[in-house]
């Protein structure tokens, strides 16, 4: 049962290890020095401190919901329960066999969930994203890497190599042109697009698809793709 | 009188699992010639890999359970994996993009299976790697008996996991 909220002092950059079946969790990091558990927990003994500025948080069968600094390193899990994560967040890790992933921004992310939809507004390092019948949603990101059985990706705008992996999605990528792209779909189709006037070297392969190129070749940057049966193209504007 | 049910054997190992990821959309797409030259792909590069002690323990669809007596062992050899797998992709068109998950524990031996919660745990880590990826318990690393050089493992944090009762303290190993 949730009591009022609890405020946990914490000691500089801290990492919070929280932990939901089903319930929902929701992680505001924002301008602030400590940690306020609006709901979730029961007494502040459910926070475990090891120490070493590392919290651990049992959430119950009720929403935890919780604001921390931001930058704060999370790693979270859970079995059904939503994950929402809005503020600036340090590096994430979240695992969750059905529950959706939503992350505003950080300053690195792994996210995987199996069913789940996960959503990243934007995420100033490495991206890592896995589902497998979920859809993938990447907004502005560094060096990424995404994998799906089933759900499409969406890389909005990478600045980093990007490297996708998707059984039957449809795959759109946004790449600066300076980085590489590799993707690699059975059925799906696959789309990438690159600021005009780059010029890729493109290697695109499809066993019956017919690949499309639409950039000036040149040795700007790498995208390779290959796919069974999907439809793939290489545009300029991005 | 009934007789005494006889002694089960535990044997103290790696369990490991591997999937095909995709493997159904590749069958429907190129046909069971195709699929079966996938998995026989896959057959030939793990039997030319396993190093002795470990053995396939049965085949499970696309799937297989293998285990290892040493879990530095069971590490090592699942990443080879990996990059064989990555080359044979890049090389053809046909893509073993497998999943591997690795969990230390104490099967229960049943003729030539191994059965227990320990194989179930593992099982469900599988399910939480992605294409190219090896997953591993907190306990496999804890069984290593000595360091991997140039083997690194990322905390991929406490996953819940369905049917297990508590979260599970899962990395990914990786080699740089």
């Amino acid at each position: 049962m949730s009591g009022p909220p609890i405020k946990v002092p914490l000691p500089g950059h801290s990492r919070l290890r929280l932990n939901s079946r089903s319930a929902r969790v929701t992680v505001v990091a924002e301008d602030r020095a400590d940690l306020l558990i609006e709901s979730g927990i029961g007494s502040p003994s459910d926070v475990e401190d090891d120490g070493n500025g590392h919290f651990i948080i049992q959430g119950g069968s009720k929403s935890l919901e919780l604001r921390c600094p931001a930058g704060t390193d999370l790693v979270i899990g859970t079995l059904s329960g939503n994950v929402e994560v809005t503020g600036r967040a340090g590096a994430v890790l979240v695992g969750s066999a059905s529950g959706s992933i939503s992350v505003e921004r950080a300053l690195t992310a792994d996210l995987r969930s199996l069913s789940g939809n996960v959503t990243v507004g934007a995420c100033d390092g490495r991206c890592r994203v896995s589902t497998k019948s979920g859809r993938a949603s990447v907004g502005r990101t560094g060096q990424t890497e995404v994998s799906t059985m089933s759900g499409s990706v969406s890389v909005a705008s990478a600045t980093g190599d990007v490297r996708v992996k998707s059984a039957s999605g449809r795959v759109e990528v946004g790449s600066d042109g300076r980085n590489d792209v590799a993707v690699s779909t059975m059925s799906g189709s696959v789309t990438v697009r690159l600021p005009d006037g780059v010029r890729p070297a493109a290697r695109l392969r499809s066993l019956s698809g017919r690949p499309r190129c639409d950039c000036p070749a040149g040795d700007d940057c790498q995208v390779a793709v290959s796919t069974m049966s999907g439809k793939i193209e290489v545009v300029p504007g991005g | 009188m009934s007789a005494a049910p006889p002694a089960l054997e535990v044997l103290a190992g790696a369990v490991v699992f591997t999937d095909i990821v995709g493997f159904t959309e590749f069958n429907a797409l190129r046909g069971d010639a195709e699929a079966v030259e996938l998995l026989s792909i896959q057959e030939r590069i793990v039997d030319s890999m396993l190093p002795p002690g470990a053995r396939v323990v049965k085949e499970l669809g696309d799937g297989l359970l293998l285990w290892f007596p040493d879990a530095c062992s069971a590490i090592d050899t699942t990443l080879r994996l990996q990059e064989a797998f990555e080359r044979e992709s890049s090389e053809s068109m046909l893509p073993l993009w497998v999943r591997i998950g690795v969990h230390w524990g104490q099967p229960t031996r049943r003729r030539d299976d191994i059965v227990g919660h320990d194989v179930n745990l593992a099982a469900r880590i599988v399910s939480v790697a992605g294409p190219g990826e090896v997953v591993l318990s907190e306990a496999t690393i804890r069984a290593m008996s000595s360091e991997l050089p140039g083997v690194t493992f990322d905390e991929l944090g406490p996953v819940v996991m369905k049917g297990i009762p508590e979260p599970v303290r899962l990395y990914r190993a990786s080699r740089w």
